[in-house]
């Protein structure tokens, strides 16, 4: 839908307000133009590997 | 001629009564002293936001002429992209931060509020927050699927999470949004450690973050056991950047992944324009032995109506229209605002489903029922997914050779 500006307050805004949430989409973002930088996370497979290593299923709370 | 100032008697004892009002809890029903304190908000914000008072003119409305608050003219959402409507003068404010525009990044929505302000949304979400994410816990370790407020200092969800983060949650809390972008060192890290000590873990933030998490380790049959307790609070609501994704699917991602049952997920409108945040019942209901759909809690500093999309006019109990909201913690902006969310009124609350989007006077609603967001996905975004998605098996796939 194309942008319209409007010079004072109407009803006939309504319905006419695209964005869904903005910190959500803004996140999403983040996320997808990041992993440029992957290359940086090398450590995580020795600090994966490591707590792969002693990963048990734990004792659940009940 | 009356003073409307910060520093006025007029504006502090609002505060101050919104404040006592707030104070009194969830249980409280005194809908004349709601009345009361929303007409005198509509005085202040008629009196102080011109282009607010210009609308009500244009309605023939003032505060001289309502008795209630059902009458007093809710703004369109989409105002706050066209206009700074503050009680105050911008230069005063603590809090300012933009809600940006999906299709145009030039129409932001201008959300400021002054300390007073600052202080009346973190006693009622604070309120929130605890009775309905955190009931019966002092401090938990918090993940949260946000940037820090020092990364995006204008991302409401960042500034609402850093006080959520202060409050409840244990020092070992973080952000897992970073200018590298999703630490998944840090997300695996947190989790296999809170399957091995038993100590149950809260994860907050963005539903789109958990989304991508989720769709990442679905993918390669990822899964954890959580501590019972364990919690995950989405919100910012979810536009399909990772593909489809109902409801349904998403409480199924929550179990499958994460081990945590439904009722240890709740969902959080919020909004820029509305100071309060509306939770769900879910964890409430479920710790109290109360069985009742699902719904979004109405807190009694708020009320909210749903209203038919070509009227306007309130609408019955599970008829879908459009959500209209009136907020005493808005002091600071206005506290009527209609919004294009598409919902219905519940027996207990209200529900949300989707956005309304006027094109040529089509009902998207059948189209986006049930979901959690809605279905669009561009081809970049298909592209940067597939990239990312890629990248976090190829992590899991060293992992698995451990």
């Amino acid at each position: 839908m194309k942008s319209r500006k409007f010079k004072k307050i109407s009803d006939e805004m309504i319905g006419m307000d695209d964005r869904i949430c903005s910190c959500a989409s803004r996140v999403a973002d983040m996320i997808l133009s990041q992993e440029e930088n992957a290359e940086d996370r090398v450590a995580l497979r020795e600090t994966a590997d490591s707590l792969k290593k002693t990963r048990g299923r734990g004792k659940r709370k009940q | 001629m009356t003073d409307y100032s910060l520093e006025s008697d007029f504006v502090k004892q609002l505060d101050q009564d919104i404040l006592d009002f707030v104070s009194k809890g969830l249980d409280n029903q005194d809908e004349g002293r709601f009345n009361a304190l929303a007409l005198r908000e509509f005085e202040l914000q008629y009196q102080t936001i011109k282009p607010y008072r210009e609308y009500c003119k244009r309605k023939g409305v003032s505060p001289g002429s309502v008795s209630t608050w059902q009458e007093i003219p809710a703004v369109p959402s989409l105002a706050f992209k066209e206009f700074a409507l503050t009680s105050f003068p911008v230069e005063r404010a603590e809090h300012a931060y933009f809600t940006s525009g999906t299709t145009d990044p030039r129409r932001k929505g201008r959300i400021y509020r002054d300390k007073g302000a600052v202080d009346l949304i973190n006693a009622a979400n604070g309120l929130l927050t605890k009775e309905y994410v955190f009931p019966g816990i002092e401090r938990i370790k918090i993940l949260l699927m946000t940037p820090s407020p020092r990364m995006a200092p204008g991302m409401g969800m960042a500034i609402g999470l850093e006080r959520v983060r202060t409050e409840f949650g244990a020092p070992e809390s973080a952000y897992l949004i970073t200018p590298f972008g999703l630490n998944v060192e840090l997300l695996l890290k947190s989790l296999i450690e809170a399957e091995r000590s038993g100590e149950p873990i809260a994860l907050i933030g963005s539903s789109s973050g958990f989304i991508f998490f989720f769709n990442a380790c679905d993918e390669e049959g990822i899964r954890f056991a959580l501590p019972e307790g364990s919690r995950v609070c989405d919100g910012g609501g979810y536009m399909g950047q990772f593909g489809e994704c109902s409801k349904e699917e998403y409480f199924a991602l929550c179990s499958r992944i994460l081990g945590v049952e439904e009722h240890f997920c709740i969902n959080v409108l919020g909004m820029g324009e509305i100071s309060t945040n509306f939770f769900d019942n879910a964890l409430k209901d479920y710790l109290n032995g109360k069985k009742s759909e699902r719904h979004k809690v109405i807190p009694p500093w708020t009320k909210t109506e749903v209203v038919d999309i070509s009227n306007f006019q309130k609408l019955s109990k599970g008829e879908t229209g459009l959500l209209k909201h009136y907020d005493l913690i808005n002091r600071a902006m206005v506290m009527a605002v209609q919004t294009d969310n598409l919902g219905f009124e519940t027996e207990e609350g209200f529900e949300i489903i989707g956005r309304w989007r006027k094109r040529a006077g089509r009902l998207d609603a059948g189209e986006i029922k049930n979901a959690h967001g809605g279905k669009v996905m561009t081809q970049m975004m298909a592209f940067l997914l597939k990239r990312n998605l890629r990248k976090i098996r190829d992590i899991y796939r060293k992992l698995s050779k451990a």
